[in-house]
């Protein structure tokens, strides 16, 4: 059984990824209205937000420790918070800074953190190999470190993830793969581009454990999670963990969404896990001054990392040309001069 | 079906597209004209294609023919191969050029290949769509061109469009060319309303159905001094910064140059000059020419 520390845990890095991704919004929004312009503003580029997803990072990420790896893809705050990915340095990172996780060259989607084991790919399903491979060399290492691939349910067609899942199978890899199911891939809806009812389904072909979380509830993510990653690091293979989440906002910001039922974004709304958890921390003894003081801090941290961001300077425009190598070819080896 | 020019340039043209527009155009002829044209993409039926390039498209046909795909490159690209191989002229599209990645197999050994591997025997007549470019701040997975990528393949032939003019042009001339074509946008000249687009690429477009020869390049400026040769984006801060060195020059010299729509192509010659120009001059032929 969960207790009461770990929901009040859970909580707060649900409300701080929430808070963290509406102040991220208003920045972002600088400069962009009344007319959007992609490239305007203090954060020029996509901006992909996670609200109403952010119960599946909470539940999983409980179980990890730093030396666990994850992976995330293009929609990644809520997951690299529950990680503890370094919140000023990841901010100052999505606003582009020197200092920033990747000195301003990855962005909001291509955040890299490897005091955590955190990275992510942009690119569908992309993470998923890599996340084999950390779980590949903790194995050969004799370490019970796990691998966790996070991914979209409409990354679940691309050959990369059918592939993780078959050569973790076959080598009963410590890694799981979590499946967050908005039911939207931008504009398509799940039953246009599959046949297959759930996610968890594609696990039998690989006879790994395919399992479902099919309402969006801190707690039982928890609980299945934490089966999940147990069986990880016990030596016992790879899982599949599919969990249905919501997606309260456009696929990325300025998503017109008028593809989307009126209805659907209400729906999704409708259903907030972090809502539903206060609720559980409210039967667990925890009251509302308690819970409005969690909220509260998570608030200023949030306005600290977002402040401290904005005063981090702009890189160099030379430091463009850095970092292709770790060792910078040198004249003789074929530089540019 | 509309009747069909080469090359007939904007005189006359009384519209002016943006290049999204344009190319949204020559689709939607093409599609009319033969049903044997398709378009599969992600997003591109209710979405009208991520950077507008199927925007309107449904409203004109069925989802069938234009049609929503999984996130599953190497299956969607690859059965464009199969389609057109099958006699088909479907169009296919990588939402971002730099997404090929997952699916560089069906790209460079099926559908540039096939062709040259069987002596003839079977020939791809479909056309890849893909957007470039950045100059957003989307980093290094979202914002490259790749043209290099793609005009090193033996066997593809490539086309960059820089106007409205050329975007409807090369895309007739690409449905109906009986190569695989791959047609690279780039998302800063589209028009699309959240990244707006420099002065240049909304041009005037003649209605009629028109074909822009592939493997020529277009000259886009006179000059006598230096040669620039481009294409993209860069078209059009190359033509900038040509007025700006003309407005400073001194009355010695008159400074510009020649500025090409680049469409590296298959051409085994090198390519004409559209224009007349003095023998002072070079041609902007395509570097990347590959056997054949
Ligand atoms: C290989 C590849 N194809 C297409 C895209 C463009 N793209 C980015 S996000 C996305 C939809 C992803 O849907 P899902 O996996 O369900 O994640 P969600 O955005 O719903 O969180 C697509 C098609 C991409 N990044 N990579
Ligand atoms: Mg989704």
């Amino acid at each position: 059984m969960v207790g009461v520390n770990t929901l009040r845990e859970m909580y707060e890095q649900m409300v701080t990824a929430r808070e963290y991704e509406q102040r991220l919004q208003e920045a972002y929004l600088e400069g962009k209205e009344p007319a959007f312009d992609i490239s305007a503003g203090p954060i020029p580029g996509e901006l992909h937000l996670a609200a109403g997803h952010e119960a599946s990072a909470a539940g999983v990420c409980a179980h990890l420790r730093d030396e666990d790896t994850v992976t995330a893809p293009h929609r990644p705050h809520h997951i690299a918070i529950a990680k503890g990915v370094d919140l000023d340095r990841m901010t100052a990172e999505i606003f582009g800074r020197e200092t920033g996780l990747c000195k301003g060259k990855g962005g909001h989607m291509h955040l890299f953190d490897p005091d955590v084991n955190f990275a992510c790919s942009g690119i569908i399903a992309q993470g998923c190999p890599p996340a084999v491979g950390a779980a590949m060399a903790a194995d050969k290492r004799n370490e019970d470190a796990v691998a966790v691939a996070f991914l979209g349910e409409g990354a679940v067609d691309q050959g990369a993830f059918l592939e993780s899942l078959n050569l973790a199978a076959v080598q009963n890899l410590p890694v799981v793969f979590v499946v967050e199911d908005n039911d939207w891939a931008i504009s398509m809806p799940q039953p246009r581009i599959t046949d297959v009812k759930t996610t968890a389904q594609r696990a039998d072909g690989f006879d790994m454990p395919g399992i479902r979380v099919d309402h969006d509830d801190a707690i039982a993510v928890y609980e299945a999670a934490g089966d999940a990653i147990g069986r990880a690091r016990d030596g016992n293979g790879p899982t599949l963990l599919d969990v249905q989440v919501h997606r309260r906002m456009g696929h990325f910001m300025g998503d017109p969404q008028t593809y989307r039922p009126e209805d659907d974004q209400e729906r999704a709304k409708r259903h907030d896990s972090i809502e539903r958890l206060a609720e559980d921390l409210r039967e667990h003894g925890v009251d509302d001054d308690e819970l409005a003081e969690v909220r509260d801090s998570a608030e200023q941290r949030v306005a600290d990392a977002i402040e401290w961001a904005r005063e981090q300077p702009e890189p160099d425009p030379a430091a463009a040309h850095e970092d292709v190598f770790v060792d910078e070819p040198t004249a003789a080896s074929g530089g540019d001069d | 079906m509309a009747k069909t020019e080469s090359d007939p340039g904007t005189a006359g043209a009384d519209r002016e597209l943006t290049m999204s527009r344009a190319m949204v155009d020559a689709i939607t002829s093409e599609m009319h004209a033969d049903e044997e044209v398709f378009y599969m993409g992600e997003d591109v039926q209710d979405y009208g294609g991520i950077f507008d390039s199927t925007q309107g498209l449904l409203k004109e046909f069925d989802r069938d023919r234009v049609m929503d795909v999984p996130i599953s490159e190497t299956a969607y690209v690859g059965a464009a191969v199969g389609a057109a191989q099958a006699g088909m002229r479907p169009i296919a599209e990588i939402m971002f050029t730099d997404f090929v990645g997952v699916c560089l197999d069906q790209v460079y050994n099926q559908m540039a290949k096939n062709t040259y591997m069987s002596g003839s025997a079977v020939n791809v007549p479909m056309v890849l769509t893909t957007a470039v470019g950045g100059t957003y701040n989307d980093a290094a997975q979202h914002s490259q061109t790749l043209y290099g990528l793609f005009a090193h393949l033996p066997g593809m032939k490539v086309v960059v469009p820089s106007t409205a003019y050329d975007a409807k042009g090369l895309m007739h001339a690409a449905v109906r060319d009986d190569d695989p074509v791959v047609y690279m946008f780039h998302k800063r000249l589209m028009g699309i309303g959240w990244m707006p687009a420099p002065e240049g690429p909304k041009t005037p477009v003649p209605e009629d159905d028109y074909t822009i020869p592939i493997g020529e390049a277009d000259v886009k400026r006179e000059g006598s001094d230096v040669t620039v040769a481009t294409l993209g984006l860069h078209v059009h801060r190359a033509l900038e910064a040509a007025e700006e060195l003309a407005a400073t020059s001194t009355s010695r010299s008159s400074t510009s140059g020649r500025w090409s729509r680049w469409t590296p192509g298959l051409s085994s010659t090198p390519s004409r000059r559209r224009a007349d120009s003095s023998s002072s001059t070079r041609t902007t032929s395509p570097t990347a020419s590959p056997a054949r």
